[in-house]
């Protein structure tokens, strides 16, 4: 369903668990009633009791209000909702005779505006508040009148300003942004409910089996002109209308009529059936409850054939699901050889990341004895240089004693001389 | 008082199926932005906006339906007064693109070749998704002799140029509005035919 998420967008209460149990009561509902299925409204109904109360509780509450105070409101024909807005024209044209004149000179229709009004029992088209208390009074009556009689007292509070338009357009848009600022919910269901106290169900009732015939015979129209999109409708407005008129005897005459359309083979007989209730106005009492007997069986088949496209629908589905967990474990079985890809690079990162630290420790290591060696080696080259210094020192030393040694022979040199001269004269001396 | 009632009034009517983005087109038009989710329309919304043109000014009353089935029952008095009638689709959604033909015939039913309608192709900023394509659309278009554009009010994209063409389609039509208030009417229209505006249709793109 594309409206989940459309359904108050953004609330913090709608967030994906609380779409979940949106979307759940919506299919339930749509199983528990196929002839209403889903109508979009249905999801803000829906929304609104998850807002208030549990999921179970929300789904019970929802199908009373669906099928007990709104019946035939939301079916795929949505007569009601049809015969409703006519029966709301009608008690407009009794009560605000000179406001719908207007609106009409414009060429608004009332409906444009109560139409969504009605449907949506005033969610979205009013504040918060306002719709609460509406629903509440709703609720706590169990049937429609608080529509009407909040449809009127929003007429009675802004008809005043729609009376100064002069545009269809202009008119229109007024209403709507007014009743989307009636934000005193104190006055509005005041006005609505001490205001319009006229307005009952015994008399809505009274018109609404008025306009029904009306808005029938309309749609049998369009569906003898082939304007109809699905043909199995127009036989369940037939089953519709029947259904509603027969507890009427007067009004049956009007309900065969409307029957005469259809194309399945007893339908001949119904045919002949309603020649003769133009006639004589009243059926034959047998031939009614042979029609009724033949109706019911049709609708039952109808409702068999929706549930077992349902439980179709549903095989299909669990077929997909079938498939979908085969993926899933296709998936699982991927990411479980991703995660061990993922373990073992992990692994090799942590061997890699020892290594690099190994390396560093032995640069570190490395780095130290070259700086020891550095220091060594300083010290070599100072304990060099001293060495040399001694020996250069040694060097002069014994340049100097060499210079000693030779005068030392010199001098041994010249005393030998001078003994060789002595001991010469000497010789010769004693001669002498 | 007198140059506001002169102003001429059309009406525009928004169709098509579920999710298609209708009231996003609008909503791009009237102010320019886009949210990724519109609470779904129930029934029938309306707005209304003023259009500059070069020549005039026309005041456009933009009429958004529920594109549920089953609000259809209600719809036919909606269209029936309108001057436009904009079928959109989703190009990403071929269901959306075959049930045109259905909005389409409903609308010539009512209201018979009094109406300008144009065919809008949303969305085409999902380009992985498409599921139809612009020379499909513009074929059904010829085919059912209304005009086509193809539109994305996320990205913003052909938006203001769809407008502007219904408004340089407008001029041949009647003033619709109820024509007993509608003293004023600026008269010297051209008229222009469908073969003109068809091709208006076939010249695509933007044309401002």
């Amino acid at each position: 369903m594309q409206d989940i998420p459309r359904t108050f967008p953004g609330h913090p209460a709608l967030d994906e668990h609380g779409r979940d149990s949106l979307r759940r009561i919506l299919t339930a509902y749509a199983r528990h009633n196929p002839s209403v299925g889903y109508c979009q409204a249905m999801n803000y109904f829906a929304g609104l009791l998850l807002l208030l109360m549990p999921e179970e509780n929300a789904f019970w509450t929802f199908v009373g209000i669906i099928d007990d105070y709104f019946d035939g409101y939301y079916t795929e024909e949505m007569i009601e909702s049809q015969v409703d807005q006519l029966v709301f024209e009608e008690l407009m044209h009794e009560i605000f005779p000179r406001l719908v004149s207007h609106l009409e000179f414009m060429g608004v229709q009332v409906a444009w505006v109560s139409g969504p009004w009605f449907l949506s029992i005033f969610i979205n088209m009013l504040p918060w508040e306002s719709v609460l208390r509406i629903w509440d009074v709703l609720l706590f009556e169990g049937n429609r009148v608080m529509l009407f009689r909040t449809a009127f007292a929003l007429m009675e509070l802004y008809g005043p300003a729609l009376l100064t338009t002069k545009d269809a357009g202009d008119a229109v848009t007024l209403l709507q942004s007014l009743a989307g600022s009636t934000f005193d919910s104190s006055q509005l269901v005041l006005t609505a409910c001490v205001g319009f106290l006229a307005i009952t169900e015994a008399r809505l009732v009274e018109l609404r089996d008025k306009h029904r015939v009306s808005v029938l015979e309309a749609m049998e129209e369009r569906s003898r002109q082939g304007k109809v999109w699905k043909d199995s409708k127009s036989l369940a407005t037939k089953l519709y209308s029947f259904k509603h008129d027969k507890g009427r005897d007067g009004r049956s005459s009007e309900g065969d009529n409307s029957l005469s359309g259809s194309a399945s083979t007893f339908d001949d007989f119904l045919c002949g059936l309603s020649s003769d209730a133009e006639l004589d106005c009243l059926p034959d009492l047998q031939d009614q409850v042979e029609l009724c007997r033949l109706l019911e069986e049709k609708r039952s088949a109808i409702l068999r054939a929706e549930e077992l496209e349902t439980a179709l629908m549903e095989m299909v589905k669990q077929d997909n699901r079938r498939e979908l967990s085969a993926k899933i474990e296709k998936l699982e079985q991927e990411m479980y050889g991703l995660r061990r890809t993922l373990a073992e690079k992990k692994e090799q990162e942590a061997a890699m990341l020892e290594v690099l630290m190994r390396v560093e420790q032995e640069q570190k290591i490395t780095e130290e004895a070259r700086v020891i060696a550095e220091k060594e080696a300083a010290a070599q080259r100072r304990e060099f240089d001293s060495l040399r210094e001694k020996y250069d020192k040694a060097m002069g030393l014994i340049a100097q004693m060499e210079k000693r040694v030779v005068m030392a022979e010199s001098m041994l040199e010249a005393t030998a001389q001078y003994q060789s001269g002595q001991t010469k004269a000497q010789f010769v001396e004693p001669p002498g | 008082m007198a140059p506001v009632s002169a102003l001429a009034k059309y009406k525009l009517v928004f169709l098509g199926d579920q999710s298609v983005g209708k009231t996003s087109i609008i909503t791009r038009f009237m102010y320019d932005k886009f949210d990724t989710t519109y609470q779904a329309t129930i029934g029938i919304d309306f707005l209304s906006k003023t259009m500059y043109l070069e020549d005039r000014t026309v005041r456009l009353q933009l009429w958004d339906t529920a594109g549920q089935e089953r609000f259809r029952s209600l719809i036919p008095s909606y269209i029936r007064d309108s001057s436009v009638a904009v079928i959109v689709y989703d190009v990403a959604s071929r269901q959306s693109f075959l049930n045109t033909s259905k909005w389409i015939e409903e609308v010539r039913t009512e209201r018979g070749s009094d109406v300008i309608i144009v065919l809008v192709g949303n969305k085409t900023d999902l380009v992985d998704k498409r599921q139809v394509s612009i020379e499909e659309g513009e074929s059904k278009a010829r085919e059912m002799n209304v005009m086509f554009i193809e539109t994305s009010a996320k990205a913003g994209f052909n938006i203001k140029p769809l407008f502007r063409k219904i408004a340089a389609a407008l001029p041949g039509m009647e003033t619709l509005s109820s024509a007993k208030q509608e003293d004023m009417v600026d008269v010297n229209l051209k008229s222009s035919n469908t073969n003109a505006s068809q091709a208006q249709a076939q010249s695509g793109g933007c044309a401002c």
